[in-house]
C-alpha cells in the first residue's frame, strides 16, 4: 500500500492557542482510518487540515507525495470532506447533490448519477425534487454524503457523520460509506465516537486527546469524572456500582484521563475461579471481529455501560466459546497504565 | 385633504392623458436609477462579499466608513459630483454635467455605500458552515462567492430595495448635477420640487403619487420574485 497522508511537525493554534501538535502521522491508501478522542481532542481540526481546508499553522503536509502548496486542482478535487452537521444549499436536493459535479464542470448523465447517490444513501429519486427546508435531519445529513459520493473521490473524510442522526439513518449512512469503499476503491477518514463502528470497520484507529495522538490501535480510554479510594488512588465508579481502582494514582489529578492497553485486560467466561479476586469487573460482550491486517479478534464489551476492548486469539476465543451478550468476568491491570 | 384626493385624481388624468413632460420625468427616473442600481450592484455585490467574508487590518475602521457613508445627504453626494464634474473639476472635459450619466455618476455614490454595507452585513450573517461545506466540495474563491451571494438572495434582495428605494427618491443629485432640464434630465423628483415651487401643489402631489406607484410596482416585481425563489 502507499502512503497516501504525511504530516510533519504538524501544529495549529487557534487565537494563541495550541489545539494541534502532531510530529509525525502517516496515513495509508485505500484504507477506512478512524479517528476518535474526547470532544475538543483535535478531530476535526486535524480532519479540516487533511481535506487542505485549512493550512496548518505549521509543519508539512503532503498527498501522495505532493506538498500543500503544490497540490494541483485534480488532487484537491479528489479529496472531499463532509463536515459536522453539514450545510445544504437553499435549493432543491438535485441542485445540492449535483452541486460538486457542477464545480468540476462535469455534467454529462447528471439525473442518472443522481439517482445512483442517492440509492447509495438510502434514498430513491423522488427526493431530488424536494427543498432543502422539506428534510429531517437524517435525511439532510444522507443527502449531504450523498453530495460527496456522487463525486467519486479518492479520499472521503467524514467528520461524525452521524451523531444526532436516527438510527436508522445512521445506520444507512454506515452501510453507503462501506459501499463508497467497496465501489469506488475510496479512502476513508473517519472521526466518532462510534467505538464500536469503528472497530468494526476501521483497518487504523487513531486516538487524539488535546491536541497530541495517543496511540493507533485498540486503547481504552477512561474520563473523569473519578472517585478516590482510601489510599486516595483515583477509582472509576460505574453507574451499577462497580468500581476499578488505578493503581499508583494519588498524584493525578482529578480532569486526568487514563489510556488502558487492550493487552492488560483479561476477560473470562467458563472456570473463571482461577482469575476472580475482589477487583474483578461484571461485563457484557457486545461484539466480535477480526483486528484489521492481523491474526486478533477484538472482543467489544461494556461495563455499565462504558465501552472497552481488548484483544484475545482464534484459540483463546473458541476455548471460551464466546458469544456477543455473553456475561464475562474482567480483570483490569491497572498498575501500568497511560496518564493523558 | 382635497389636495390629497385632487392629486390623486390629477395623477389619474395625468397619466391618462399621456402628458409627454410627466411621462418623460417617469422614464428618466426610471432609466437613471435602474442604471445607477445595475451599477451599483456590480460594483457593491463582491466589494460587500470581500468585507464580510475576509478577515484583514483595518476592516473595522472601513466597515465604520462605509456605515458613515450610509448617512451621506444627497445634496452633499450632489455637490461633490457637481465639483468633481464641472469644467473646473477632474472630470469636467468629459462634459458630464447636467446629463443623465451624471445622475447616474451621483446616484451610484448614493447607493454603492448601502449594497456594500448590506451585503457585508448578509455575508457575514450567512451560516459559517457553508463555507466549510463549500471548501469541501472544492469550490475556489470566486465560486464560494457565487454560491455566498446566491444563498444571501433574500437578503441582498432587501439591500438592493434599500438602495433602489434611495436612489428613485433622491433629489439633491438629480438637481445639482442633473439641472432639471425638461425632457432631459428632470426626473419624477426634481418635477415635483419644481411644480410645488411653482405653487402647483396638486400636480407636485400627483407626481408624487407616481413615484410611489412606480416604487410600489419594483416592490410588488421583487417580493413574487423571493416567493417563487422561497417556495
Amino acid at each position: 500500500m502507499s502512503i497516501l497522508y504525511k504530516l510533519q511537525n504538524i501544529e495549529q493554534f487557534y487565537d494563541g492557542k495550541k489545539v494541534l501538535n502532531i510530529n509525525n502521522l502517516t496515513l495509508e491508501e485505500n484504507q477506512i482510518i478512524g479517528f476518535f478522542g474526547p470532544n475538543g481532542s483535535g478531530k476535526s481540526t486535524l480532519l479540516s487540515i487533511l481535506s487542505f481546508i485549512n493550512k496548518p499553522t505549521s509543519g508539512d503536509i503532503s498527498f501522495k507525495g505532493l506538498s500543500n502548496n503544490k497540490l494541483d486542482l485534480l488532487s484537491r478535487h479528489s479529496i472531499v470532506i463532509l463536515p459536522q452537521n453539514p450545510y445544504l444549499l437553499k435549493r432543491s436536493v438535485y441542485d445540492n447533490i449535483t452541486y460538486g459535479l457542477k464545480l468540476r464542470k462535469e455534467i454529462d448523465n447528471l439525473d442518472q448519477r443522481v439517482e445512483e447517490a442517492l440509492n447509495l444513501v438510502g434514498l430513491d429519486l423522488s427526493f431530488s425534487k424536494r427543498k432543502w427546508s422539506a428534510l429531517s435531519g437524517g435525511e439532510a445529513q444522507r443527502v449531504a454524503l450523498a453530495a460527496r459520493l456522487i463525486l467519486k473521490p479518492k479520499v472521503l473524510i467524514l467528520d461524525e457523520p452521524t451523531s444526532g442522526v436516527d438510527t436508522n439513518s445512521a445506520q444507512l449512512i454506515k452501510e453507503a460509506v462501506l459501499q463508497a469503499k467497496q465501489k469506488y476503491n475510496t479512502t476513508i477518514l473517519i472521526s466518532s465516537h462510534d467505538h464500536n463502528w469503528l472497530n468494526h470497520i476501521c483497518d487504523q484507529r487513531i486516538a487524539l486527546f488535546q491536541g497530541e495522538l495517543v496511540q493507533s490501535g485498540s486503547v481504552n480510554l477512561l474520563f473523569a469524572p473519578w472517585g478516590k479510594d482510601e489510599n486516595n488512588n483515583l477509582v472509576k465508579v460505574f453507574m451499577d456500582g462497580q468500581e476499578l481502582v488505578i493503581q499508583n494514582s494519588k498524584e493525578k489529578k482529578n480532569d486526568s484521563v487514563v489510556m488502558i492497553n487492550s493487552q492488560y485486560i483479561t476477560i473470562c467466561k467458563k472456570g473463571c475461579d482461577h482469575m476472580i479476586n475482589q477487583d474483578t469487573l461484571m461485563g457484557k460482550i457486545s461484539s466480535i471481529h477480526q483486528e484489521p491486517l492481523s491474526d486478533y479478534l477484538l472482543i467489544d464489551f461494556l461495563i455499565s455501560g462504558v465501552s472497552f476492548v481488548c484483544k484475545l486469539t482464534r484459540e483463546e476465543m473458541q476455548e471460551q466459546s464466546l458469544l456477543p451478550g455473553d456475561k464475562i468476568n474482567i480483570n483490569i491491570d491497572t498498575s501500568d497504565v497511560c496518564w493523558i | 385633504m382635497n389636495l390629497f384626493t385632487d392629486g390623486f385624481d390629477q395623477a389619474i388624468d395625468l397619466l391618462m392623458s399621456g402628458n409627454s413632460s410627466v411621462y418623460s420625468a417617469i422614464s428618466t427616473t426610471i432609466t437613471v436609477s435602474s442604471w445607477s442600481l445595475l451599477i451599483s450592484l456590480l460594483i457593491g455585490l463582491p466589494l460587500g462579499f470581500a468585507l464580510g467574508y475576509y478577515n484583514f487590518f483595518g476592516k473595522a475602521i472601513l466597515r465604520t466608513f462605509v456605515d458613515t457613508l450610509l448617512a451621506l445627504p444627497t445634496v452633499v453626494i450632489g455637490l461633490i459630483a457637481y465639483t468633481m464634474l464641472s469644467q473646473a473639476g477632474p472630470l469636467g472635459e468629459y462634459n458630464l454635467l447636467f446629463s443623465q450619466e451624471a445622475i447616474i455618476i451621483g446616484q451610484i455614490v448614493l447607493g454603492l455605500p448601502i449594497i456594500i454595507a448590506l451585503t457585508a452585513a448578509q455575508v457575514e450573517s450567512v451560516d459559517k458552515r457553508l463555507y466549510s461545506s463549500l471548501k469541501g466540495l472544492g469550490a475556489h474563491s470566486f465560486q464560494i462567492l457565487t454560491a455566498t451571494l446566491i444563498e444571501a438572495r433574500f437578503g441582498i434582495m432587501t439591500a438592493a430595495m434599500t438602495a433602489y428605494g434611495r436612489i428613485i427618491t433622491e433629489i439633491g443629485i438629480s438637481m445639482m448635477v442633473g439641472g432639471n432640464i425638461k425632457y432631459h434630465t428632470r426626473t419624477v423628483t426634481t418635477a415635483i420640487a419644481l411644480e410645488t415651487g411653482k405653487g402647483e401643489f396638486v400636480t407636485g402631489i400627483a407626481l408624487g403619487l407616481v413615484l410611489f406607484a412606480v416604487a410600489l410596482i419594483v416592490n410588488i416585481a421583487l417580493s413574487m420574485l423571493k416567493k417563487g425563489w422561497t417556495q
